[in-house]
């Protein structure tokens, strides 16, 4: 992983490809990805289990309504 | 962290219009994977006006860039023209948007292969099961191998029913089969042939 040192320059995004920033003197991470997983992983890991299965739900009733609006759980004919 | 809302990010693309294709997770999700994550991915169309309607997006979202030295930079323009991904911290979770897939299909591309569903009065482009497997079996990081079976699979049943509903359809769809008023206008000129030479030889022999 190689992490960006740039951080007075603004127009650096840590953790964003240098090849899409189009700023080759950003030397970029392409592990921001896993990154941000990670701090999921740990903002889970500092709920409690009753917070935990509150974020979660929430985010299950989203997916619910975004599965009803768009009709997937019938598959297209 | 905001729990991840999928349907408000994407409620929110759609009300402003933005041309994008769903890639990532959700895409797994709509085509019927038993599948869970916690981003919405997109590829985005680089016109001047999309980006402007975007840039309306993700003020309303309070989008920031995710940065591993933790700063908290709004997305800029420049940001937005640019092909690579940007990972964004949103009010409704994670929003990960970018110009092009990994293999440079921009969002052109995507669209004229993309598969369309309804969403409520309006459509959302979603990337093809078949296109979603072979991202992941490029990327091919440790999340995408322990996603790949589960979607290979999908796509496998889902081949089996599409197979079974097209033998279903031929069954019940043959006419033969479908409509009895055929059998018996098949069966039309047997009988009227017994009931007009047959019968009376057989009664005048009978006689």
């Amino acid at each position: 992983m190689t992490v960006h040192t740039h951080q007075d320059d603004p127009s650096c995004l840590h953790g964003s490809s240098s090849e899409g920033l189009g700023n080759s003197a950003c030397t970029e991470s392409d592990d921001a990805d896993d990154a941000h997983d990670i701090d999921l992983i740990d903002d889970m890991l500092a709920r409690s289990p009753e917070e935990r299965l509150m974020y979660l739900a929430e985010t299950l009733r989203s997916l619910e309504a975004l599965l009803a609006a768009t009709n997937a759980a019938i598959p297209a004919e | 962290m905001p729990p991840f809302q999928p349907n408000e990010l994407i409620a929110i693309l759609t009300s402003h219009q933005v041309d994008f294709v769903v890639i990532g997770g959700i895409a797994a999700v709509l085509h019927g994977a038993p599948y869970t994550t916690f981003d919405l991915d997109v590829v985005y169309s680089r016109t001047e006006e999309n980006l402007l309607r975007l840039e309306a997006v993700l003020v309303e979202l309070d989008a920031e860039v995710y940065d591993l030295t933790d700063r908290h930079l709004k997305v800029s323009r420049a940001h937005l023209e640019a092909l690579g991904p940007k990972f964004l911290r949103t009010r409704y979770g994670r929003l990960d948007i970018r110009g092009q897939l990994d293999d440079a299909t921009d969002w052109d591309q995507l669209l004229a292969d993309a598969e369309v569903l309804p969403y409520g009065k309006d459509t959302v482009h979603v990337l093809r099961l078949e296109q979603l497997i072979e991202v992941k079996e490029r990327l091919a990081r440790d999340k995408d191998h322990a996603a790949l079976p589960l979607l290979r699979a999908t796509l496998a049943r889902r081949s089996e029913g599409e197979r079974d509903r097209y033998r279903l359809t031929t069954l019940t769809s043959t006419p033969l089969s479908r409509k009895s008023t055929i059998w018996r206008a098949a069966a039309r000129p047997a009988l009227t042939l017994a009931s007009r030479v047959w019968a009376p030889i057989f009664l005048g022999v009978e006689k």
